[in-house]
């Protein structure tokens, strides 16, 4: 068998076995060979090269949802005072 | 705003790209020291776990349940819940991730409550083919509250048993080991749940693009 004719089967083969492992590789969480396995089908496939770096994208974007310091403290003093004042509610109540 | 979605204006409070969790004045004092005194009945020891915690765990129910306020009572009912639990509390996982479960438990609680529509959301993770790269646009730095807000909607159309998933790993920025813990699962599980969670957001990202560019 010609090498591009078994590149090509060998690419459509590793396409549909990375896409069940995208996530894990981009957080570096696969086995050294899968994880070259499909670093060289990135490089064969443009629809794979551009699924895990919008991934890589989101995942960079993702934290910035978390709450701002600002919120963070008045959240942190407003429960406090509200749990403080429940726990103090029952020990009343015996 | 979006009409029939409340917590819409509540993306204001997710302000800033950087968070800074230490500028609140808080005790010194190691945090297994305070669950112990906690466990003996020290008030001032558990409303400073409180402090400590209140922020993280409000964070993740505000993305579950319908609104701010909803959010503060399911904070604050879970935090009850653990006061009248810190007995029970072995520390074998860390102290923030029983809460998150007890606090995501509650969560799903309330939500349970509520008509079946809005507990099965589909989910549809499958890329689009003609959608742009998007890798390296500009409003990935979620400036744009544009961007944000499809981030915020698209997690809270997850499924609730993938929702968690996102936004304990990486919103939270939780290990996937912790994670797991959180939600009770193994870490197999759990990183199935987390694929499908990330390329259902993913996609919406690919509708937003492909929009923008139209």
């Amino acid at each position: 068998m010609a090498a591009t004719t078994w590149r090509r089967l060998n690419s459509r083969r590793d396409h549909h076995w990375a896409q069940s492992r995208y996530s894990d590789f981009v957080d570096g969480e696969l086995p050294d060979r899968q994880d070259d396995r499909l670093a060289a089908h990135e490089e064969l496939c443009p629809e794979c090269a551009q699924m895990i770096r919008t991934l890589q994208a989101l995942l960079q974007a993702l934290p910035a949802l978390r709450l701002g310091p600002e919120a963070s403290f008045a959240i942190a003093e407003q429960t406090a005072s509200q749990v403080r004042a429940r726990i103090a509610e029952w020990d009343e109540d015996g | 705003m979006a009409e029939g979605q409340p917590w819409v204006p509540l993306l204001s409070r997710l302000a800033e790209p950087v968070r800074v969790r230490s500028v609140r004045p808080t005790s010194a004092e190691e945090e297994p020291a305070l669950i112990e005194r906690a466990k003996g009945g020290d008030r001032d020891a558990f409303e400073e776990l409180v402090r400590r915690n209140a922020d993280r765990l409000y964070a993740v129910v505000i993305r579950f349940v319908a609104d701010d306020e909803e959010a503060q009572e399911v904070t604050q009912e879970a935090f009850l819940r653990a006061w009248r639990s810190i007995g029970r509390f072995q520390g074998r996982s860390q102290f923030f991730t029983w809460l998150y479960r007890i606090g995501i438990n509650e969560a799903k609680r309330r939500i349970g409550r509520r008509p079946p529509s809005e507990l099965f959301a589909s989910l549809d993770d499958d890329p689009i083919p003609e959608a742009p790269d998007w890798s390296e646009a500009p409003q990935l730095r979620l400036e744009q509250s544009d961007l944000r807000r499809v981030l915020e909607e698209s997690i809270r159309e997850l499924p609730l048993r993938y929702r968690a998933t996102i936004i304990l790993r990486d919103v939270e920025g939780l290990s996937t080991r912790e994670a797991a813990e959180v939600m009770e699962l193994s870490e197999t599980a759990f990183k199935s749940r987390l694929h499908r969670a990330r390329l259902a957001v993913r996609r919406s990202l690919d509708e937003y693009f492909l929009e923008e560019r139209q």
